[in-house]
């Protein structure tokens, strides 16, 4: 089992053979995730019941939540790519964390937007500027879009691989203020509903399954999204290279 | 197929914005929960086909213009 982990870590590090085994992986991403958001939205709009406290509205949970945990998750994966692609100097970690930002935006965007959408029907208030919760969202956005822009600004990819990098592990320290937020400070949003001390916040599992299900679906896309953009951004750094050359003349223009 | 992917997103992008005006607009927002839950999975979905849509267009370009750069230093050759 080692042996096997061992040889897939190095088959997959090496830029040529994650090129060529990342469509089958996408593909088994991609399928079950769609699938299992289809599933947990359906369930979660149509069968689930209605909340005692909130009634229709606790339904823009089944999109919300698993929009703020990606946004965080994108910004972790991230960060570690990032660290591991300084430590061990590992080039397709950096195409990864390079890959993450711009899924990590969207999913930040979309989590700030639909809990607006959300404040307003349940707070009455689109937005609240003293939240914690809402802030430290906001400021991952901006964090998102710093990471890009800097990107960006260095033409050299080593250089600006390095810069990147830094900037990611220095932001991630605003994660846990993100997903503490709402028990160190006073806030409007509500706690957690799932990583909850005791247990679930939410007890019936015709609620919760559809959640859970909608949050293992978007996470297998997310993956399918980040295995996506990362094998165009191998592409774009190996450019030149024998491989790429080969590959280029060998399927006459189906990469 | 990419004219109808175009115009599903135009008709998702034109619903979108009637409910969040609609929300805006509402007088009683207790009253209509559905109009914010469509916002909010319409956008969502938005987002996720727009965010497909990238990175296909991208990558697309990107082995194009390889294999045109490729293509003309293999023929220069």
């Amino acid at each position: 089992m080692w042996t096997f982990l061992k040889k897939l870590y190095h088959q997959l590090a090496s830029p040529p053979h994650f090129y060529r085994l990342s469509p089958t992986f996408i593909l088994w991403l991609a399928v079950p995730g769609y699938l299992l958001i289809l599933y947990g939205t359906i369930a979660g709009l149509v069968y689930a019941p209605v909340d005692i406290v909130q009634g229709e509205r606790f339904r823009m949970i089944y999109v919300h939540v698993p929009a703020a945990y990606l946004s965080m998750m994108a910004y972790m994966i991230m960060a570690i790519a990032g660290g591991i692609g300084l430590i061990w100097r590992l080039k397709l970690a950096h195409a990864v964390a390079a890959s993450a930002a711009p899924i990590g935006m969207a999913f930040t965007f979309l989590a700030l937007a639909t809990g607006s959408i959300w404040g307003a029907s349940t707070w009455g208030t689109w937005w609240e500027w003293a939240d914690p919760r809402l802030m430290s969202e906001l400021v991952l956005l901006f964090l998102f879009i710093g990471y890009m822009a800097l990107r960006g600004a260095i033409d050299d990819t080593t250089r600006a691989d390095k810069a990147s990098a830094v900037l990611a592990m220095v932001g991630a320290v605003n994660i846990p203020i993100i997903h503490y937020s709402v028990e160190w400070w006073t806030s409007l949003h509500q706690g957690s509903t799932l990583l909850k001390e005791g247990g679930s916040g939410m007890q019936d599992t015709a609620q919760l399954y559809p959640l859970l299900a909608v949050i293992f679906g978007f996470t297998f896309a997310f993956g399918a999204m980040l295995l996506r953009r990362a094998r165009t951004e191998v592409l774009i750094r190996e450019r030149r290279t024998r491989w790429v050359k080969e590959l280029v003349l060998s399927n006459e223009g189906d990469l | 197929m990419n004219k109808a992917i175009l115009v599903g997103f135009i008709a998702g992008i034109a619903f979108f914005v009637r409910q969040i005006v609609k929300a805006i607009y509402l007088e009683v927002p207790t009253e209509s929960p559905w109009t914010y839950i469509s916002a909010c999975v319409i956008l969502t979905a938005l987002v996720v086909a727009f965010i497909e849509w990238h990175a296909r267009r991208h990558h697309r370009n990107i082995c194009r213009d390889i294999e045109v750069r490729v293509k003309a230093v293999e023929e220069r050759l």
